[in-house]
């Protein structure tokens, strides 16, 4: 399996937007794509600047039922320079800038494959530390998913209510893939 | 456990349980994987990890603990894993459930604990008024089982319970990777034992 490119990304700083589901990242095979796309590593970083008494926000990761569309274009970057990443391949975040407007990723999650807290915060005091948390699991690095021709990875937030979703939540999704024959 | 070069693969996924609430019940099952009888597979877990969050106070740690059992559960959810690659198909003798119906919703998954293999702590909140609850992934089967995974034979699982008195205090979520496979022909009995015992008994 030649390996044709080694790529990254990361979406913009994404907040809250108080509903549920919100499709937060997206990454893409598009169809009728000559490569296929092995997910390495897709985590992701949560701050939040509101107290919250309830259950912790929930982040899904699942293969859409179809394609994605809409939101921000992100740009990929690859491992080497030497390297080209096909445009066939792409990554999709829910926002433009660091905390902008939303644009929206419109795309239907399929069955859920990883599911994970992140953090919040009991009460607004004390210090936060913000850490990676893994939206697939982490021996993907060396056995990754597999994303053929017409296929993607979809990252949500699902919350029990619309105030652990607030907008004084912050979310940033990396990935890292590979393009492979 | 032989490498995973000697294992014929026909399907490897991820599934996720649904946010399973407690509810009060000594014991409450939280997950189960099950390979059933008549598969014609075995199952390889090659990652088992649960993350939890406590909306209230605990006065002592929630311990969860994962067994060996032999009888099928039933109730719950029954779960979909998803495919590293769509290419396989997924045997509907290997079944994955959780304690829930919806995230936060408990719906009693039914199955008989064995002997404990792994238990974990994770964490607690003495008072629910902290600084940042962070919720960490905890293994429920030893971390090495990426490389050298627990393997569940026909009329084999796994079940993962929370150990202590009834609580209502957290809510769990587990995440599973498991291959579905069989070994090359007559390889079985042979490579049924680990890798190091092998190296042992080479002489030149």
């Amino acid at each position: 399996m030649p390996s044709l490119s080694k790529g990254l990304t990361s979406s913009f700083r994404t907040l809250g937007n108080a509903t549920t589901p919100q499709n937060l990242f997206s990454i893409e095979n598009a169809a009728g794509s000559t490569v296929l796309v092995g997910v390495r590593r897709l985590t992701i970083q949560m701050d939040a600047t509101a107290a919250l008494i309830a259950v912790a926000s929930q982040f899904k990761t699942s293969r859409p039922t179809s394609l994605p569309t809409g939101g921000t274009a992100l740009t990929k970057l690859t491992f080497d320079t030497t390297l080209t990443t096909s445009a066939s391949v792409v990554a999709r975040g829910a926002t433009a800038s660091d905390a902008g407007a939303a644009t929206v990723i419109t795309a239907t999650a399929g069955a859920v494959g990883w599911h994970q807290f992140a953090q919040r915060l009991h009460t607004a005091a004390g210090q936060v530390i913000l850490e990676d948390e893994s939206l697939i699991p982490g021996l993907c690095e060396t056995d990754p998913i597999v994303l053929r021709a017409g296929q993607a990875l979809l990252v949500q937030i699902v919350q029990a209510t619309a105030a652990n979703n607030a907008a004084t939540n912050h979310h940033v999704v990396n990935c890292s893939w590979e393009e492979y024959t | 456990m032989p490498p995973a070069g000697t294992r014929v693969v026909t399907f490897k996924g991820l599934v996720a349980s649904l946010r399973v609430p407690l509810t009060g019940v000594a014991g409450a099952k939280v997950v189960s994987l099950f390979n059933k009888v008549g598969s014609g597979l075995l199952v390889a877990i090659r990652d088992f990890r649960l993350t939890l969050d406590y909306p209230a106070g605990s006065s002592s740690v929630r311990t969860v603990a994962t067994s060996r059992i032999t009888a099928a559960p039933a109730d719950g959810t029954l779960h979909t894993p998803v495919p590293f690659d769509t290419e396989q198909t997924h045997s509907a003798s290997v079944e994955f459930r959780s304690g829930a119906s919806a995230d936060g919703t408990a719906s009693a998954l039914t199955g008989t604990a064995g002997d404990h293999a792994w238990r974990q702590g994770h964490f607690r909140i003495i008072s629910p008024v902290g600084e940042q609850v962070r919720t960490t992934e905890d293994p429920m089967l030893p971390k090495l089982i990426a490389l050298d995974p627990v393997v569940l034979r026909e009329g084999e699982g796994v079940l993962v319970q929370v150990v202590e008195v009834a609580s209502t205090a957290a809510t769990l979520v587990l995440n599973a990777v498991f291959e579905e496979f069989t070994y090359a022909s007559g390889l079985d009995d042979v490579l049924a034992v680990s890798p190091s015992t092998l190296n042992f008994t080479w002489t030149s």
